[in-house]
């Protein structure tokens, strides 16, 4: 914050002026205290795009204090034309990192920045968790532990990892960062 | 002559003629300014507490053991985040596991536009470690996850939800430790 301190020589009527930057100032880095909505973007990093189909869904939300994001989200597959594609699945976060974060687009390359739950609606057993990665910009993708009690396999979720995709699966995610300019 | 406001805070920004005023009928800056440091002390009001989080099972609740424990802490920062860790010891003998999917409580309750989004589903909200005493190899780490349909906290593991046999048998000795970052709509 550029916050104006008055000298002693300042001429009184100077003070509004101050003041009003002052105020302006520590208003903006508070910001409104309210969790926003936002609609993530959805795509995969593979030739064939994965689809929600006609009645999935994928919403966001976030919270910011200073250059810190807070945002919780998830999608979820549902009714027809659903597509689980054949690569990784990406989604958009509400903004762009700050470039010092260590950003790669390959699954366990980049900076963790929250946790991720794979949920097979119709298999407790398969449910899993799993990581938010960076991969540039405002994408993530979502990695995988290897093993555990179903033999998953590693690498970001997407089409057939950890599981194959259907009707009511979903992937919810908890995330935090630094925010770009 | 009359004063502005800023858009979060409500800061109060008095034009030229507005500024010096002795009190009177208006509020003149000696009042001004102590809205205006009070609303800046609440922005960057902290707060921390412990807890004893409620550590409970659907079907029936554990039992704590011989000096265990179920304890807390949260910390508050900004106006709506909490940030709290957790640990549990089932104690040196006499714990009873109860039964069904273990839970455990939040110290303030989420934030409805959070709360809203996960209908029936679940947020990960931190992690987790559960630590088999007995045999470390079964040891696990897990996520910490909010319920909104029971406005509580579960721990999803490899081997599905939390509960007296997954990820390994509880029982005496083993501990299970954890941390959760959320939103809350309770004031500071």
């Amino acid at each position: 914050m550029t916050l104006i301190s008055p000298i002693t020589s300042d001429p009184v009527r100077n003070w509004v002026a101050m003041n009003n930057n002052n105020c302006d100032e520590i208003d903006a880095v508070i910001g409104p205290n309210t969790v926003q909505s936002y609609v993530p973007g959805f795509m995969g990093t593979g030739s064939t795009q994965p689809n929600l189909g006609n009645t999935g869904t994928i919403t966001g939300v976030f919270y910011v204090q200073f250059e810190t994001v807070f945002t919780w989200g998830f999608f979820r597959f549902g009714g027809s034309g659903i597509n689980m594609g054949n690569g990784s699945f990406n989604i958009t976060l509400p903004f762009i990192c700050d470039a010092s974060m260590q950003e790669d687009p390959d699954s366990g390359h980049g900076a963790i920045i929250g946790n991720a739950v794979c949920r097979d609606e119709s298999s407790t057993a398969n449910r899993q968790t799993c990581v938010v990665q960076l991969t540039g910009g405002n994408v993530v993708i979502f990695d995988l532990q290897a093993g555990g009690a179903s033999s998953r396999a590693a690498g970001g979720a997407g089409g057939g990892r950890p599981f194959a995709w259907a009707d009511g699966d979903a992937i919810h995610w908890a995330a935090s960062y630094k925010i770009g300019v | 002559m009359g004063t502005t406001t800023t858009p979060n805070l409500g800061l109060i920004k008095p034009d030229l003629l507005e500024s010096i005023k002795p009190n009177g009928p208006m509020p003149g800056w000696a009042a001004q300014n102590a809205l205006n440091m009070n609303a800046i002390d609440s922005a960057f009001h902290r707060d921390d507490d412990t807890w004893n989080p409620a550590w409970t099972g659907d079907v029936s609740n554990p039992s704590l053991g011989t000096g265990g424990f179920v304890q807390g802490r949260w910390f508050r920062v900004y106006r709506k985040m909490v940030i709290a860790w957790f640990r549990i010891y089932t104690g040196s003998s006499g714990f009873s596991a109860g039964s069904g999917t273990y839970r455990l409580d939040l110290p303030f309750t989420m934030a409805a536009a959070v709360d809203a989004i996960a209908a029936g589903l679940e947020i990960p909200i931190g992690r987790a470690y559960l630590r088999d005493d007995s045999s470390v190899i079964g040891s696990e780490i897990a996520s910490v996850c909010y319920a909104p349909d029971t406005n509580n906290l579960f721990l999803r593991t490899e081997s599905g939800s939390w509960a007296p046999t997954a990820p390994f048998t509880i029982t005496n000795e083993d501990r299970v430790t954890g941390y959760f970052i959320y939103p809350t709509d309770i004031a500071p």
